[in-house]
């Protein structure tokens, strides 16, 4: 048996999902436990705060269990709760008023070739200045990088799926993203 | 082939790491979000078929533009050959819906709301429509009830957030 902290495995996952269809609570605690970050993350790409936020994840667990004994593909759990999780945010935006950008990320003011913007900050204490500057890229930037950042990762094909751009895309629009936030922890200090 | 532009190695697995613990450390998951998350399990339904979410306009509007913000939502959920529609019209924090069950059928359903309190019993009426004059905010869903005939005893419709 594994400790709480790791993270599952395909064959694991499988056994979880399979857990859980059958209603074990601890099962399904351990699936929570492990997506519930990426869920947030996606959420707060796109900017949603406070009960709003709540709301949306709330609606992604709802619909997971739902699903629990459908899902096909238990290895693409993550996929699929980051894909629902994307929908319920233009749900939430539109219900608020708020437009949902679908733009292209633009290039950044000026050059910024290194793809390190994140690994050279070491501090804890430099999250607050990273999490300000995250504030700053586009949405869809910082859904990218949080897809990128996900444990167990997420192939590209998935990624590319969740955000409906063409897998080629991927590389070029992470260097982008990471070139804006380089540029922003530059302006905030923190690099 | 090769793309046009190269695919870069995917971040590894101390740069995933570092990543998410400068997010997280920035902003972490709320303890009563992942609590609420871990409850949603007594929602799990085994003895009832789902009715997918097929169309709201919430998503739909904003590609094809015709709609205007402020109008009623419309949603649509399919099971088979059978579909529920609803529109809903909401005003601050009260919502109210229209409902229509085809083929048309007399049947009794009743509406869940997600954050508990009693369910709400309803029926429809020979022409398959039922209405609801006030609902809370929140993540609801139907449960439906056909008497007999070839499609499934219960009927369950996906989430959705008023």
């Amino acid at each position: 048996m594994s400790s709480i902290s790791d993270v599952p495995d395909a064959d694991e996952l499988k056994q979880l999902v399979a857990g859980a269809a059958d209603g074990d609570q601890e099962s399904w605690n351990r699936i929570v436990d492990t997506f519930a970050g990426l869920v947030w993350s996606v959420i707060r790409g796109y900017r949603i705060y406070g009960a709003a936020g709540a709301d949306v994840s709330q609606t992604v667990w709802l619909r997971c269990v739902e699903h629990l004994g459908r899902i096909r593909e238990p290895e693409r759990l993550a996929a699929w709760l980051a894909t629902t999780a994307r929908h319920e945010c233009f749900r939430a935006l539109r219900k608020s008023g708020r437009t949902v950008a679908y733009s292209e990320v633009p290039e950044p003011d000026r050059p910024s070739g290194a793809e390190d913007a994140f690994t050279r900050v070491e501090s804890a204490q430099a999250s607050e200045a990273v999490g300000a500057a995250l504030e700053l890229v586009p949405p869809r930037c910082q859904v990218l990088l949080r897809l990128l950042s996900t444990d167990p990762p997420m192939s590209y094909d998935d990624i590319a799926e969740v955000l409906e751009m063409p897998k080629g895309g991927i590389g070029p629009t992470r260097a982008r993203c990471l070139a804006h936030l380089r540029l922003h922890l530059e302006q905030a200090g923190v690099l | 082939m090769t793309d046009e532009h190269e695919t870069p190695a995917p971040f590894d697995d101390t740069e995933r790491a570092t990543i998410r613990r400068l997010l997280l450390g920035a902003d972490p998951v709320p303890a009563e979000v992942v609590a609420a998350a871990k409850s949603s399990l007594t929602w799990r339904t085994i003895d009832a078929e789902l009715a997918a979410l097929a169309y709201d306009s919430l998503l739909s509007d904003e590609l094809v533009g015709t709609r205007g913000a402020g109008g009623p939502r419309a949603v649509s959920f399919e099971y088979g050959t059978t579909s529920i529609e609803l529109e809903i019209s909401s005003t601050g924090q009260a919502s109210s819906l229209i409902g229509q069950i085809a083929p048309a059928a007399p049947i009794g359903l009743e509406l869940q709301h997600a954050s508990g309190g009693p369910v709400m019993e309803l029926a429809t009426d020979a022409r398959g429509r039922f209405s609801v004059a006030e609902m809370r905010a929140g993540q609801v869903r139907f449960l439906l009830r056909f008497a007999s005939g070839r499609g499934p005893a219960q009927l369950l419709t996906e989430w959705i957030t008023i």
